[in-house]
């Protein structure tokens, strides 16, 4: 029989042992798996507006860049750049003295085809009483037929050349009003109520005329009471555009304030990077694609200022378009939603069953490369959220909707009130799986804000 | 002052148990052991055979407890939370964070984790005996007003070091049972999301069983060399213990003093 000691020891001994059995066997066999730490949110309903924002340039709605039509010197430049001027005032003379010294030329010539035509028509006059007295000699035999017959031709030669000197008399008034229409050309009056926003040319510069040139773009008059932004949108957000949707404009020089605007009208051709005219004709409505140059692909919208400010053309503006929005709906935050590659094409509540039937019986068909399309269709990645299980999270794929600066808006997949993972973004973007198990932490900013 | 009567050298006797014999009764007559030390001529096995072994068992939970990727990962989650700690605080860009992050990243790997903890395992096994035994003989010189030999009362140390070896493997295999760094036999383990910052955490984290066990088998061998009551010596180990244990939480260095 064992001493009371012995057996003492024997107990202790036996006690430590089983306990490092027990321990050391639950160690062997329980699963291994890291635990990754997390932040949580509930899923919640907001209001969403997705904004398109780009950047371009505050231009006048109208402007008016005036050209010569006839070329010659500049004698009078009566305005100056940055003044108003009204409809009517004179803003520009060019040398009149040569379409002046044309002008008089050509009211001789048409004066000379008055004279001609005068003289036309006393020969006619001479020519017709010759024949009609010679007309009756003739009728009563008194006249042989081969001399009537000079009388006649020379009545009707006197009425062709009085015709002709009619018509030279038209000519020449013709050249009268050209020459006149000319020597007018040479007063320019500003054709509406603006601001001289440009003014290119200086007093006693020649300059060409628009008749068979460019013509020289002496300056420009905008009306600056109604001024419109002109930005610059790709071509993956311009689809998003349409008139009349609102628009909030931040332009540079006016950092405190925000404005109003209203989106008027969306370029039909894109302008890509290298036209760089803002309010050129050719440049907004030409059909001559620049898909060809370099860099972005991008469409010209215009915005209507619905305020007024004293806004100078060329002032940088940033502007940002409500293109759709969404109330009440369900959302959550940007960073929470990530793409994995599922083993099963996921499956929506909004998903349309006759496209399933139709699916299905494309698969019965041995249509090979329908089936390499649906198998290529389920490598690619989708949408999912990871949902909090208890410990665990599950991959959840969600359909997407609109989104501003900070929330998703979810159309399928989750429900309200679902707590889902929201950082971090290294968990998200890549150690979180379907099934993984977390541990939920605190992020850092709640380090210094604790909350109770 | 007392001194401890000197056995005369005539009257020491060689160890009657074998070393394997002591190491494993000092679990269960831990007074029979330390008789048999006082009695006995000094024995360095007695205090290099355990501490041996503690270091031995200190390696070795060391390249089992930093080959469980859930404990590095959490090893690199609170680096990267006190780097972030910094970037609010200003002291530091995000920037200079993840280059500090990923340089932390690359010099504590788990090889990196597994070489220094070995080392510190073996280098701190034998500042913890030395330790042990000068803050006993001290307490025996100051406080029990008895001088006992120094290498007598390291002996005891030594052998006391053996329920620390067992608190070490049942600490590893917590470890890696429940995934976690600080899975100790104590209070904690009541405690879901143990904080190393949060001081009442730290003082349940002290309350290892496998350290009141140690504190009672040093009051036990104390009280043999000395010949002083159990329980006078138990109070001094104890009162010691834990005053040093409330000056490492708040101090800061609360993780020591688990």
């Amino acid at each position: 029989m064992l001493s009371l000691k012995k057996r003492r020891k024997f107990l202790i001994f036996s006690i430590i042992a089983v306990a490092l059995v027990a321990l050391l066997l639950v160690a062997i066999l329980k699963k291994k798996e890291p635990v990754i730490t997390v932040q949580t949110e509930k899923v919640a309903r907001r209001n969403i507006t997705e904004l398109v924002v780009a950047s371009g340039k505050i231009q006048p709605v109208k402007e008016v860049h005036i050209s010569p039509e006839v070329s010659g010197e500049i004698i009078a430049l009566p305005v100056k750049e940055g003044q108003f001027v009204k409809k009517g005032d004179l803003i520009l003379k060019i040398n009149p003295d040569v379409y002046i010294a044309a002008l008089n030329q050509v009211k001789a010539g048409y004066e000379s085809s008055l004279a001609a035509k005068d003289s036309a028509t006393a020969s006619l006059e001479k020519a017709d009483a010759d024949y009609k007295r010679n007309l009756e000699l003739f009728n009563h035999n008194l006249l042989s037929g081969s001399d009537f017959i000079g009388f006649k031709v020379a009545r009707d030669v006197a009425k062709a050349q009085l015709e002709s000197a009619v018509d030279q008399v038209d000519v020449a008034k013709a050249a009268v009003d050209s020459a006149q229409d000319s020597l007018d050309k040479t007063t320019i009056i500003s054709p509406l109520d603006g601001t001289i926003t440009k003014l290119n040319s200086q007093l006693g510069e020649r300059v060409l005329g628009t008749v068979q040139n460019a013509g020289t773009d002496i300056m420009t008059i905008s009306d600056l009471n109604e001024m419109e932004a002109r930005v610059d949108i790709g071509e993956m957000d311009v689809v998003l555009i349409q008139s009349g949707q609102k628009s909030r404009l931040e332009v540079d020089s006016f950092k405190d304030r925000k404005f109003n605007g209203v989106v008027t009208d969306i370029a039909n051709s894109s302008e890509g990077l290298d036209s760089g005219s803002y309010g050129s004709a050719a440049a907004y409505s030409s059909s001559s694609s620049s898909s060809g140059s370099q860099g972005a692909t991008q469409f010209q919208v215009r915005i209507r200022v619905t305020e007024k400010e004293f806004f100078r053309p060329g002032m940088s503006v940033t502007a940002e378009i409500e293109t759709r929005s969404s109330t009440n709906a369900l959302a959550v935050p940007i960073a929470c939603v990530t793409t994995r590659v599922l083993k099963e094409k996921p499956k929506f509540a909004s998903d349309d069953p006759t496209k399933t039937n139709s699916v299905s019986s494309a698969a019965n068909t041995t249509n090979v490369a329908k089936a390499d399309k649906k198998s290529n269709e389920l490598q690619k990645p989708v949408e999912v959220v990871f949902v909090v299980n208890g410990d665990h999270v599950k991959t959840v794929p969600v359909k997407i909707g609109i989104s501003d600066d900070n929330y998703w808006e979810i159309t399928d997949g989750l429900h309200e009130g679902d707590e889902i993972v929201t950082g971090s973004y290294r968990a998200i973007s890549r150690d979180l799986d379907d099934g993984k198990k977390i541990h939920k932490g605190i992020v850092s900013a709640e380090v210094e804000n604790p909350q109770p | 002052m007392e001194t401890s009567p000197p056995i005369p050298d005539s009257d020491l006797k060689p160890t009657q148990t074998t070393l394997w014999s002591r190491l494993l009764n000092v679990f269960a007559a831990p007074g029979d052991v330390f008789e048999e030390v006082k009695d006995s001529a000094p024995t360095a096995a007695n205090w290099l055979a355990p501490t041996l072994i503690f270091a031995l068992v200190g390696v070795i939970s060391s390249f089992v407890i930093f080959s469980q990727p859930a404990i590095v990962q959490q090893i690199h989650e609170k680096q990267q939370k006190a780097f972030d700690q910094q970037v609010s605080a200003g002291k530091m860009t995000q920037a200079q964070a993840d280059q500090a992050m990923a340089m932390t990243e690359k010099f504590t790997g788990p090889g990196t984790l597994k070489i220094f903890g070995a080392v510190g395992a073996v280098f701190g096994s034998f500042i913890r005996l030395f330790w042990w035994a000068f803050i006993l003989w001290l307490l025996s010189l100051l406080l029990l007003k008895v001088k006992i030999p120094f290498l007598k009362v390291t002996e005891v140390v030594g052998l006391a070091t053996m329920i620390s070896v067992l608190g070490a493997i049942v600490t590893v295999l917590m470890t890696v049972i429940f995934g976690k760094l600080g899975a100790t036999p104590s209070l904690a383990l009541a405690i879901g999301n143990f904080d190393s910052k949060n001081k009442i955490h730290l003082l349940l984290g002290a309350a290892n069983m496998f350290s009141f066990w140690q504190i009672g088998v040093f009051a036990c061998g104390l009280a043999r060399l000395a010949g002083a009551p159990f329980t006078k010596t138990l109070l001094v180990i104890a009162l010691y213990w834990i005053a040093i244990t409330l000056l490492f939480i708040f101090i800061g260095f609360g993780q020591m003093a688990m």
